[in-house]
């Protein structure tokens, strides 16, 4: 039962299931039954560790046990996921990779709402606006599996946030959670509220983080790696009739002086609010449990340099992104044996970015330019899921999306801008988007199943891809420009997945290739020359004819009778430009292994991660080998209640070895942290 | 700036449309030159002389407006000759009349290069013939900030003919593509100043605070009467200089540079 079908989930959470009349639920719990899973949601990581109500299921998965024990930030959390790793430029905000490919490919959503960082430097990944003990869960998909997401070539990451929880026998609820990373000499601390009464449940929560700069392996202070921030929730839920709600979630999030050692220049402030309002009801005419939600979010960012020793140039470079969008999704259909599955959705943005550059000779003027010209854009999509269980050990399901896109720029200055290309970015570009997807899965015994995973997909090119004026690159050290007129990026994604779980082992694989057509990267222009001092050249986005990836990810659980268990999991891509050279930024062949031991109630848990040599690097992106490492860590946690309190303790060491080491795809030459002490106490009321 | 020459172009047509009637022609440039620099009487003459805005080193384009005493326009055949008078000797400098030297409607349009300012040095006027008279216009020409005007001396050529490049475009420079034209024109003589039409010039924006230039430039070339038009670009705001390197069959005269704030 590793993953649940997301509106059930979210009915369980609101508290409403015993609401719905008797023959409905049991058509769900046997529906449920029998399709296990939605399949195009490749890991959903449950993470309500201090869920209040009763419903708390054991599921015993690999996602399970990391949520439990790295689950002190985000960026921890998701690098351990199988096939996902966390790039980073500092100790904050990492993006996020899909197999190797960053967020240029895959669609980022917080509960089905898109949102837009506002850093052209991509230094504020949507991820950063998140904090775990907001999250129910992440749904990370890959490749073009999820055509319900929106349209992306490589996948999607979408974020589920608890909701408000009724609960008659406890009106009120409440945890805290106190942590401390010695390597930053960090104190993160959150606070989390849940009232419900009657017909109104409402959830509060609070995060602050600090966090000083982190001492790399070498023992060296990593500079300008320090960060501090806020976030902060509220959320609403409304019981309109019994089996009707309507939901409000707000989201703030606000960091400020926040360092990123790879990069040239630092965060001054970074913020984002997000509004949602969905409303859930059983049926609206032919549709059965359908979710309307309409949603805002914006994101201001504003970069600096005045804290930098040696700025050769001081620049402004403040952006700002708002989004807006809505989406109507239900079922048409859903029987014991088969259901169709919909979704409408409708979004626009705005996109924002300058930078204004000050000479050091002040009989010079002031230099001025737009990164990101007003860009401007909509989507409109409609998705359709059907699945059918045709016997016993044969299902199969298969799926769609179209989206239709418009983007333009509404900025004169942009346009003049773009002359100097002899491009437009007034003029409309539309685009139809097409995802087609088909999975069989086969069930010869209740302990294996196999799946095959055929699916074809399109994204239009990201703001900077197609708008994007003279953005400095510190990976490759150069400057890259858009091109209005890129065609879309198309990939045919090929996938089998096997699972075999007995009561003691479970052992899960996943084998993927993806076939990309005219993959969009930064090509070298050599008669064009750098804006940013110091910078190589001039890198433009065009579509090259192919890229083609193939890896993939296997991992186990032992269990043994006493209660403690075994996790390995492995994880490899391999990629490949359009002259069979590499592509850059791909991850080594990664390893981790640990073991959970229980001991009277405590668990002590040593952890092993081995990551190969990277050898095969992108000379086009002036990339180097990295080195293989080794890391081991140690981790303790003990769980007990004393009255009605729950109390968690997680403590350990990371990095015991104190290895200098770095991620291949990490921006700059920083290393990652050193032997870092930890400690987390949650507690519950 | 495209928008406001445009907007010339369609009133002066309109003019033309409109004024048939009257069997007048409207110079267009009396609508642009319409600050009025000098005005004189003399020889039962009144002369005035309009230009866009004061006179400065460089390219200059002005309208000389004739009446006699009854306030009528004059007609017929003029000529103008600038000239500075630095006591120990006199020196002409470039002029061009792009419509002809006719006084129409009692007026005739001109641009003169100006290659240096009034001042202690000398004096300016201009010599204007109308008819059989002869007609001396004092005029101030000053030092702009920003000068658009260079010359350069070729130690690759005679070591002594001396070339004067003016910048005439972009007069008011934007982010983006922007017309380039420059004038080009050598002293032959203190009152010999032709237009030349031979040369190739290649063009380098460059940003000196930042050491970058920009793409896609088209090098300015010859067109008319000393002129060349080609093509800017700028990809930010700020001070930019306008690099020419002039060349001469192969043979590279030298370079100078035009720096243009915005
Ligand atoms: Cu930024
Ligand atoms: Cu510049």
């Amino acid at each position: 039962m590793r993953r649940i079908k997301t509106l059930l989930t979210l009915i369980y959470i609101y508290g409403v299931l015993p609401l719905f009349a008797q023959e409905d639920l049991l058509a769900y719990e046997s529906w449920l039954d029998s399709m296990k899973r939605e399949n195009y949601i490749a890991w959903e990581v449950m993470l309500d560790d201090l869920e209040i109500t009763d419903n708390e299921k054991k599921n015993g998965s690999i996602a399970d046990h990391y949520r439990k024990y790295n689950g002190r930030d985000i960026d921890q959390l998701l690098h351990c996921l199988p096939g996902v790793g966390m790039m980073r430029r500092g100790n904050f905000a990492g993006e996020p990779l899909l197999r190797g490919l960053n967020s240029d490919r895959y669609v980022v959503s917080v509960e089905g709402m898109r949102m837009f960082g506002a850093c052209t430097d991509k230094m504020d990944p949507v991820a950063s606006y998140i904090e775990p003990i907001n999250l129910k869960s992440i749904d990370v998909s890959f490749g073009t599996q999820n055509n319900m997401a929106g349209a992306g070539t490589a996948g999607g990451l979408n974020f589920n946030l608890r909701k408000p929880v009724f609960n008659t026998e406890r009106p009120y609820a409440a945890s805290a959670d106190l942590i401390y990373n010695s390597v930053s000499n960090g104190f993160d601390q959150s606070v989390d509220v849940n009232v419900s009464k009657n017909k109104l449940a409402f959830r509060l929560s609070g995060v602050h983080r600090k966090a000083q700069n982190y001492l790399d392996g070498n023992g060296n202070e990593v500079r300008y790696s320090q960060f501090e921030k806020f976030n902060y929730i509220a959320s609403l839920v409304y019981r309109v009739k019994e089996d009707q709600l309507l939901s409000f979630d707000f989201i703030g999030d606000d960091a400020r002086d926040v360092g990123y050692p790879a990069l040239p220049m630092d965060v001054a402030y970074a913020k984002a609010k997000m509004f949602g309002l969905s409303y859930l009801l059983p049926r609206i005419g032919y549709i059965k449990n359908p979710e309307i939600k309409l949603y805002h979010n914006f994101v201001n960012h504003a970069m600096d340099d005045t804290n930098r020793d040696s700025v050769v140039m001081h620049m402004d470079m403040p952006g700002r992104t708002h989004t807006s969008g809505g989406f109507l999704k239900g079922d048409l259909f859903s029987g014991s044996k088969s259901q169709l599955a919909f979704k409408i959705d409708y979004f626009n943005t705005f996109a924002r970015a300058e930078m204004t550059m000050f000479p050091n000779d002040s009989d010079q003027a002031e230099m001025f330019m737009l990164t990101w010209p007003n860009v401007r854009r909509q989507a409109a999509g409609l998705s359709m899921n059907f699945d059918q269980k045709m016997n016993d050990n044969w299902m199969f399901t298969t799926g769609l999306r179209w989206e239709n896109t418009v983007s333009f720029i509404s900025s004169d200055f942009g346009e003049q801008q773009l002359s100097v290309f002899d491009k437009t970015g007034k003029s409309k570009r539309r685009n139809w988007l097409q995802n087609y997807h088909i999975n069989f899965i086969w069930t010869p015994a209740t302990s294996f199943e196999s799946t095959l995973m055929l699916a074809y997909g399109e994204r239009i090119p990201t703001i900077s891809e197609q708008f994007g004026y003279y953005l400095y690159n510190v990976a490759d050290n150069h400057d890259y420009v858009g091109d209005p007129d890129l065609k879309t990026e198309k990939n045919f994604h090929l996938e089998v997945r096997n699972e075999y779980k007995t009561s003691k082992l479970t052992i899960s694989s996943a084998l993927f290739a993806y076939l990309f057509r005219d993959y969009i990267l930064g090509i070298y222009q050599p008669e064009y020359e750098a804006m940013t001092l110091g910078a190589e050249g001039v890198k433009m986005y065009e579509n090259t004819k192919r890229a083609t990836l193939f890896g993939g990810e296997v991992s186990s659980r032992y269990d043994l009778n006493s209660g403690s268990y075994f996790l390995m999991s492995l994880k490899y891509v391999y990629g490949r430009d359009f002259e069979s050279d590499p592509l850059p930024q791909i991850p080594p062949l990664k390893v981790n292994l640990l073991y959970n031991l229980g001991i009277h109630g405590a668990y002590l848990t040593p952890e092993v991660e081995w990551s190969a040599d990277q050898n095969r690097v992108s000379q086009k992106f002036n990339e180097r080998k990295t080195n293989s490492y080794w890391l081991f860590n140690l981790r303790v946690n003990k769980e007990f209640f004393q009255n009605k309190t729950r109390f968690e303790i997680n403590g350990g060491v990371e990095n015991i070895f104190n290895v200098a080491y770095r991620e291949h795809y990490d921006y700059g030459n920083i290393l990652r942290p050193g032997r870092n002490f930890f400690v987390q106490i949650k507690v519950g009321i | 700036m495209k928008s406001f020459k445009n907007y010339i172009a369609l009133l002066g047509l309109s003019m033309v449309i409109f004024s048939c009637d009257h069997e007048e022609n409207i110079v267009p440039e009396q609508e642009i030159n319409s600050l009025q620099i000098v005005a004189i009487d003399e020889e039962g003459l009144n002369i005035s002389l309009l230009a866009q805005k004061p006179l400065e080193v460089g390219f200059n384009e002005m309208t000389l407006s004739i009446k006699n005493e009854n306030d009528n326009p004059i007609s017929g055949q003029g000529d103008i000759v600038p000239m500075m008078d630095m006591s120990t000797m006199k020196h002409s400098c470039p002029i061009e009349f792009p419509a002809g030297m006719e006084l129409i409607n009692g007026h005739i349009s001109f641009n003169t290069v100006f290659v240096m300012p009034s001042g202690d040095m000398g004096s300016w006027s201009l010599n204007i013939s109308v008819g059989d008279k002869i007609i001396e216009l004092p005029i101030e020409v000053a030092q702009p900030d920003q000068s658009r005007m260079a010359s350069l001396v070729s130690s690759s050529e005679d070591n002594e003919t001396k070339y004067f490049i003016c910048l005439l475009d972009p007069l008011k420079p934007e982010v983006g593509q922007n017309d380039l034209q420059v004038a080009i024109f050598k002293k032959q003589s203190m009152m010999e100043w032709p237009a030349v039409e031979n040369l190739e010039i290649k063009l380098t924006p460059w940003m000196p605070s930042m050491d970058h230039g920009s793409p896609n430039n088209i090098n300015p070339a010859h067109v008319k009467d000393g002129h060349y038009m080609g093509k800017v670009n700028f990809t930010m705001t700020g001070t930019w200089q306008i690099n020419l390197m002039l060349k001469k069959k192969e043979i590279e005269l030298g370079e100078t540079y035009f720096e243009i704030n915005f």
